[in-house]
């Protein structure tokens, strides 16, 4: 769900609240210099990877700064300004127009992340953070049968998709083999259509070899992620992957 | 709400809002932004139903940044009150309530503990019920053949874009609910609009989409406490009337 969050207010040094019976106006307070920073976090399985070893969940992070005034042109920022995101430093610069500052980076997820923490430093110090989280609901989704993963090529597998996620329609499925084969990104197709009926998404399955992930889309492709915090940012969003899985089978002749 | 919908937040509502609430001049100033739609992916069956998203803010929250009592807390009739906690400098908080399958009214109270604050009233907020079952009579339909509904007289023509039955029998523990699309090609919302029924059998709630989309936006029927109050209904679905499909 999108939330808006209001900027830092102004606060008013103790030293004018003592002359405040003198005139302390508004002009006397010092200008709001803090940044006005907008960010955004989408969480998504990874479709362009080219191999085994980099399917997984990333999360693509925008960070975005918009001047306040001043012609549309942002001052510059302490050079000890830093974006940390999940720990890890997001590479930012400055827009060459505005001066202001962009910056958008992709940082994997561990396979049962679900959360993005986004903190704004300078000197030090943090300025503005976020906090998603249930990025990832998909991982929710089990495999009801075959109970020990063993599929044959011409069976089908039944999935119990989680709560948080439209499942009445499935796309994109796709099977993933582990262990062999071409590497595909969007995997191997099921040789028929996927029927969702009571008791979960059943799916027919390809042929391959070995060990597999499955994953699927399910429809309308929009998953709001869960804003727990945002501060000192005027806007923050936050977009979950909606993909069901990864779930593991095995296919055996 | 689990589809995309396009928000008209509150702050682009102020201005316009005043339709309908009175202005006791309450301090701090608190406004409500009602909007109502069908629930399209509900979790649980109890989520089936349409769905009633409040929004309460504060818009001198947005400038002041002030504190608000931590137990203030709203309410849609008899449900469940949920918290409301604005953290920060938040200056509004959303909060939904879910699965109305009555044709009623609904009244939003704001509370601070059990002392009310602000309520308002909408009398017709499902305008979707007005669809209702032609045939058969009894709502109980083989698999295959038509169920009949028709809508109110619609004030321009639209076509129909199709009909969804979301299943109402318990799925096995654990499994969320799910919900079978049936297109309804050349259907106008003119005329009785035919759905063939799926292949499934079962209880479902029977819903019919049309275009265009719009919205309607209405001010509340009776209110107090609230400096604004608004209400907006899509009228892109229509319905649920109660069906069975046998084999």
């Amino acid at each position: 769900m999108r939330r808006i969050q209001l900027g830092k207010t102004v606060s008013i040094p103790l030293a004018c609240l003592a002359t405040l019976p003198l005139g302390c106006s508004d002009d006397a307070l010092p200008a709001d210099t803090s940044p006005v920073l907008y960010v955004s976090a989408t969480c998504s399985w990874n479709r362009a990877a080219t191999s085994v070893a980099e399917l997984g969940r990333s999360t693509h992070v925008v960070i975005d700064q918009t001047s306040r005034g001043n012609g549309g042109n942002c001052a510059p920022l302490p050079a000890s300004t830093r974006v940390i995101v999940n720990g890890e430093p997001l590479g930012w610069g400055y827009d060459a127009e505005t001066q202001c500052l962009k910056g958008d980076q992709t940082f994997a997820m561990a396979a049962d992340g679900q959360s993005v923490a986004i903190e704004v430093e300078q000197d030090g110090s943090v300025i503005a953070q976020m906090q998603a989280n249930a990025m990832a609901p998909g991982t929710k989704a089990r495999l009801a049968a075959p109970s020990d993963g063993i599929v044959h090529p011409g069976g089908e597998i039944l999935v119990v998709p989680p709560t948080e996620l439209p499942s009445s329609y499935i796309t994109i499925p796709g099977f993933y083999p582990l262990e062999s084969g071409t590497f595909d990104a969007y995997g191997l197709n099921p040789p028929a259509a996927s029927t969702r009926l009571a008791d979960g998404i059943h799916v027919p399955v390809p042929t391959f070899v070995g060990r597999a992930a499955f994953v699927a889309v399910g429809t309308p492709p929009y998953v709001p992620g869960l804003v727990t915090t945002c501060d000192g940012f005027i806007e923050c969003n936050a977009t979950a992957d909606n993909m069901l899985g990864p779930l593991y089978v095995t296919e055996e002749p | 709400m689990n589809s995309v919908r396009t928000w008209v937040t509150l702050a682009a509502l102020l201005g316009a809002s005043a339709v309908g609430c009175s202005s006791p001049d309450p301090d701090p100033k608190v406004a409500l932004y009602t909007s109502v739609g069908w629930n399209d992916d509900p979790g649980t069956l109890d989520a089936i139903g349409y769905q009633v998203q409040v929004d309460i803010g504060w818009p001198d929250r947005a400038t002041d940044c002030f504190a608000l009592s931590p137990d203030l807390n709203v309410t849609v009739n008899d449900r469940a009150p949920k918290a409301i906690v604005a953290e920060g400098c938040r200056w509004d908080v959303l909060t939904t309530f879910d699965g109305f399958l009555k044709d009623e009214p609904i009244t939003i109270q704001l509370k601070d503990g059990a002392r009310l604050l602000a309520e308002a009233t909408y009398n017709r907020p499902f305008p979707g019920f007005d669809m209702q079952l032609v045939s058969p009579a009894d709502g109980t339909v083989r698999s295959g053949e038509k169920v009949a509904v028709a809508l109110p007289e619609p004030t321009f023509e639209r076509p129909v874009i199709g009909a969804m039955f979301y299943w109402r029998d318990p799925p096995p523990e654990g499994v969320p609910p799910f919900h079978s699309i049936v297109h309804t090609p050349g259907a106008r919302a003119s005329q009785p609009i035919e759905v063939t029924a799926p292949t499934l059998t079962g209880r479902a709630w029977l819903v019919v989409t049309a275009w265009p989309y719009s919205k309607s936006m209405f001010g509340a029927d009776a209110s107090s406490g609230f400096e604004s109050c608004v209400i907006t209904n899509p009228e892109l679905l229509s319905g649920p009337v109660a069906v069975e499909v046998v084999p």
